[in-house]
């Protein structure tokens, strides 16, 4: 794998609960916050500024899509996982590497959510087989979707990276689920590939459409398994 | 709340023993704790083996074997042990029991544990593992297993929430749950049977998924690759969606089943023993119409609700 993921850094991991709230909070619960010292961090340091704009961005693009309700079993999925990343312990507990790949992976999984449930962007026939955005396809408002795709799968990408890493670190043991994660989410992305070509012959197809929205469930599923698993690797391996 | 925590020592039993080549140790650790009925025992394992069964006493008790096992790592083998603990805590009525390992500096030999473990049967249940098979039987309070790697073979429980393995089989057979249940595997198969609940979620993306004697008035399965088969009835008032990308779908329900039907798939077949009602109770069919990809009717009184959907995968509905 290609990405760039960030090494942990002891000094980062001080900022990361408060960047995930600056993230989160509206305006005004921002401004109560004691962000100065924060402020002081982000100034000087370049992978938290990054972070922080890559979470706003994925925040408001996912605000400019509309609201639909998910089915109830993705929903609940989401909901229990959520609890379960913040419940089962501290955030400020946890690693830097490990709370950045679980708010990566929840924006990414909500964001992807939103695009699911919008499948009359999803037209396009053009995407290519590998796990990138179709082309052409636009959101309400004249958006380019690309972009929204991109950031979600980087961050997908980003979670198997980190369980890569776990993986050359630690133990064995770790490694060939990182594979069998990495190779499910490309059958995924083929499955997806393929309904697209389907589209590219009979763009009006109801029934590829709906498809679509399927093979994109399917992945949020498997990105919040992938969550899942780095957590439950982070907190077993030896 | 009153917390008391013993580590390994209470009763340790160490043997030593030699298979062909391999190098073979292990230690064994037994505990036995009062709990009452309603109280939750937690386990959580990293590498090893874990059988947990209910019983009519009283009492829990844990019987954890450490085991070397390592071909070629060198190092020593009773060090190895020692940097691998269980964790014992009792809470109130609360027990967790964990594996732990201290990090070593060098590439020394790996070490799993394995539990035995028998539980009052109205005891609730938590299990979670890295590299485990999980056998769980005769529990009746809720009960939830999670594994990365490893089967899940579960059978009469009561009270099962959840099922999940990234890379494992899952395996049912007189299951119940008062709610909703919600079993997955990425890469396993899903085997069901005899499982009851008001509500089941069966999903893989590359397993099968194999049901058969399930009840549940509300049933969710999906998956990407693999093949579904479903073997029983359906209930009057039930709803029933079925979905695959390239698996195909197979449905054989009693003759006398009503459902309303609603089945798509974009290049599969669709066939179906029972006729299917279509253009407002003016036709029968069996198949999708030709050039359409979709079908919506109803069978019999119509009772239950049915949708199956594919890409490329076939759908068969046949006659039990």
């Amino acid at each position: 794998m290609t990405t760039n993921t960030q090494v942990p850094d002891p000094e980062c991991a001080r900022y990361a609960e408060a960047i995930d709230v600056l993230v989160d909070a509206s305006d005004d619960t921002a401004n109560r916050h004691p962000l100065t010292t924060l402020d002081d961090h982000l100034a000087g340091c370049e992978p938290c500024r990054r972070l922080l704009a890559d979470l706003r961005q994925i925040k408001s693009l996912a605000g400019t899509l509309e609201p639909l309700e998910p089915p109830t079993h993705v929903w609940h999925t989401l909901s229990r996982r959520a609890a379960a990343d913040t419940g089962a312990r501290g955030a400020s507990q946890r690693p830097w590497w490990q709370y950045s790949l679980g708010g990566a992976i929840a924006t990414a999984a909500a964001l992807l959510l939103a695009v699911v449930m919008t499948p009359e962007r999803w037209a396009s026939p053009t995407g290519p087989t590998t796990p990138t955005a179709p082309r052409d396809a636009t959101v309400s408002g004249g958006q380019d979707v690309t972009l929204e795709l991109g950031l979600v799968e980087r961050h997908s990408i980003e979670a198997l990276d980190d369980l890569a890493r776990l993986a050359a670190a630690d133990q064995a043991r770790v490694a060939p689920v990182t594979v069998v994660l990495t190779q499910h989410l490309a059958m995924i992305d083929g499955a997806i590939a393929d309904i697209r070509l389907a589209l590219a012959t009979e763009p009006d197809s109801t029934v590829a459409r709906s498809r679509l929205r399927a093979g994109l469930q399917h992945k949020v599923t498997l990105l919040q398994a992938t969550a899942a698993t780095a957590r439950h690797l982070s907190q077993g391996t030896p | 709340m009153s917390t008391h925590t013993a580590r390994t020592a209470l009763a340790c039993v160490a043997t030593i023993c030699l298979a062909g080549t391999a190098q073979a140790q292990t230690e064994e650790i037994v505990r036995t704790i009062s709990m009452d009925a309603g109280g939750l025992f937690e386990l959580r394992n990293v590498a090893g083996d874990i059988s947990v069964t209910g019983n009519d006493g009283i009492d829990v008790t844990i019987r954890a074997t450490k085991r070397v096992s390592d071909r070629n790592a060198s190092g020593d083998a009773d060090a190895a042990l020692r940097r691998v603990g269980v964790e014992i805590t009792q809470r109130g009525n609360r027990v967790e029991v964990e594996t732990e390992y201290e990090r070593s500096p060098g590439n020394g030999p790996s070490v799993s544990v394995d539990y035995e473990v028998g539980v009052p049967s109205g005891v609730r249940v938590t299990v979670e593992a890295v590299a485990s098979d999980v056998t769980i039987d005769g529990v009746d309070g809720e009960t939830r297993v999670e594994v990365v790697s490893g089967a899940i073979q579960l059978t009469t429980l009561s009270r099962l929430v959840e099922a999940k393995a990234v890379s494992g089989h899952i395996q049912l057979s007189g299951v119940a749950s008062d709610d909703a249940l919600s079993v997955e595997s990425v890469a396993g198969n899903l085997t069901l049977d005899g499982v009851r609940a008001p509500r089941l979620e069966a999903s893989s993306v590359s397993g099968t998924i194999s049901l058969s004697g399930v009840e549940a008035r509300r049933l969710e399965v999906g998956t990407v690759a693999g093949a579904v088969t479903y073997q029983g009835a359906l209930a009057a008032d039930g709803r029933y969606e079925f979905e695959s990308h390239s698996g195909a779908i197979r449905l054989t329900v009693p003759g006398s089943t009503g459902f309303e039907l609603e089945a798509e798939s974009f290049s599969g077949a669709f066939n179906s023993d029972l006729p299917i009602t279509v253009g407002g109770g003016t036709r029968n069919t069996t198949v999708f119409d030709r050039g359409l990809h979709t079908l919506e009717g109803t069978a019999g009184d119509g009772g239950a609700r049915l949708e199956l959907a594919t890409f490329s995968g076939d759908i068969t509905i046949e006659r039990r």
